[in-house]
């Protein structure tokens, strides 16, 4: 039932963004046409199109971060209809687990949180790309490989273990923001009467207030305590944060995955 | 006979407001029993905690032995008052869906009733009217083999012609030998298809009755009803 349920979730918003991802895309290479006319033909153009290109541009820039935050509210929106909407209704009457209806749709969104990322990159991508001279474009990919090379060579155990740490933070905190997303909802299901959508919205918020609230009493007076005795380094806040942010994703998962499993009430 | 659903002490609060106070009951196999009650008696409420929508506070509900859970739900299907499908998805999607996640639901069987009330598979849910979307949804519901059916309020917005339609479908059903609940207000049209009464008001079950033994005193359902509840 997990892979069904994940199955049918994924495609039912892959049927929605995938028009988004493509859209992102596509403004990754028109911003990079864009700064590349305009580098080109910078003498040739005329003040009026100089300026039209260049708010065209800018307009598209933001129409990215636009994309962006659309993904996110939809990833959003399609875990708020199957939960807390009429939809839950058939939800809930399927022969599924509350694992299975929780894990299948949180993993489904970790998912789409990722791929956002990768198409966000590879938009940047095109659009620096695109907006370089095709000549050029060897010389630069050539001299970011000797770049990476170089590193490469002067690689110390430092440099790996910094690497390594970066990218499980990265991991942990995508999935730290899924999870208080699903927390919310849920949360908000439960609590709500009514406005259900308007209370997930300020659980958000209330839960993104209340965790920099919670990181910064825990761990300012450690810091501080440490950097007092002289004992205090980077690893200290990094580790202190990690425990703190695992803490909180595992609370919102069980409580949410508690609620749903004991105070199911679809009115 | 084996009873299908056992209700014991069932309470369901909803913040201090009782809807269901201590509820007790038991409904056999192959039987059709209608739910009646004025609004806010806890109709729609008792029917979603049999079907694990809701949960109660107290009490038990069994259902062919079972705790309401994930294996109860293999067997029962329910119908609710609201349109709980999406209207992005197509009618063929949802036969899709139902043949995915329901092991007991008959493809052909729905889409013979889907034809027969001339609704198109390949349209979105969003292009069909009110009434259309009632009955692709009772069909999905009423397409599986399930041992208990819930319908909440099944006949309430549609037609003269698909309610004939509907009462069909139940009757068919009973004939397979699976119970049915109904719950309505239209009294009269389920009337002739109907087993056994339960009237609930004021949270409480107030009447529970075989229709036979009453129309052969010389009454009837409706009649009933409408003493018990009497406005004024």
């Amino acid at each position: 039932m997990f892979l069904k349920i994940f199955r049918h979730e994924f495609k039912k918003l892959f049927s929605v963004t995938f028009i988004l991802f493509g859209a992102q895309l596509l403004l990754g290479l028109f911003v990079g046409v864009s700064v590349r006319i305009m580098t080109e033909m910078e003498s040739a153009l005329n003040v009026f199109i100089a300026s039209s290109l260049s708010g065209v541009m800018m307009f598209s820039v933001l129409a990215m971060g636009v994309v962006c935050a659309a993904i996110s509210i939809l990833i959003v929106y399609r875990f708020y209809r199957s939960i807390s909407s009429d939809e839950a209704y058939l939800t809930f009457s399927l022969p599924a687990t509350t694992k299975e209806q929780l894990g299948a749709r949180f993993l489904v969104m970790y998912l789409y949180n990722l791929i956002s990322y990768v198409v966000l990159i590879l938009a940047i991508g095109i659009c620096v790309l695109t907006a370089v001279p095709f000549p050029q474009i060897s010389e630069m990919l050539s001299s970011v490989m000797e770049d990476l090379r170089e590193l490469f060579l002067q690689l110390d155990v430092s440099a790996v273990l910094y690497s390594v740490e970066g990218i499980f933070a990265l991991l942990v905190f995508s999935l730290l923001s899924v999870s208080e997303t699903m927390f919310a909802v849920i949360l908000a299901h439960v609590a709500a009467k009514k406005h259900k959508a308007g209370a997930t919205v300020g659980m958000l918020i209330a839960l993104g207030y209340a965790e920099g609230i919670l990181f910064e009493i825990v761990t300012l007076p450690v810091t501080l305590a440490l950097a007092v005795s002289g004992r205090y380094t980077l690893q200290v806040s990094y580790f202190l944060t990690m425990i703190l942010a695992i803490a909180f994703l595992v609370v919102c998962s069980v409580v949410s995955y508690r609620l749903i499993d004991r105070k199911l009430n679809l009115d | 006979m084996n009873n299908l659903l056992e209700i014991e002490n069932l309470s369901k609060r909803y913040g201090k407001l009782v809807a269901l106070d201590r509820l007790n009951i038991k409904i056999g196999g192959g039987k059709i029993v209608g739910l009646l009650g004025p609004n806010g008696s806890g109709k729609t409420t008792l029917l979603k905690c049999i079907a694990g929508l809701l949960t109660a506070e107290e009490g038990k509900i069994l259902v062919d032995g079972k705790p309401v859970g994930v294996e109860t739900k293999k067997i029962v299907s329910f119908l609710p008052e609201r349109a709980c499908l999406d209207p992005s998805m197509t009618v063929k999607e949802y036969l899709n869906f139902f043949e995915t996640f329901f092991a007991d639901f008959d493809r052909n069987k729905a889409e013979n009733m889907l034809s027969s009330l001339q609704v198109n598979p390949a349209a979105r849910l969003k292009t069909l009217s009110k009434g259309t979307k009632e009955k692709v949804q009772l069909v999905l519901t009423m397409s599986r083999r399930s041992k208990l059916f819930l319908l909440d309020e099944p006949i309430g917005g549609v037609d003269p012609a698909a309610r004939e339609f509907i009462l069909t479908a139940i009757l068919n059903k009973y004939r397979e030998g699976a119970t049915i609940i109904v719950s309505t207000h239209l009294i009269r049209d389920v009337e002739e298809i109907l087993d056994e009464y339960i009237f609930l008001q004021y949270n409480h079950f107030t009447a529970y009755g075989s229709v036979k033994d009453l129309h052969d005193q010389g009454r009837t359902v409706d009649e009933l009803f409408r003493e018990a509840f009497r406005c004024f």
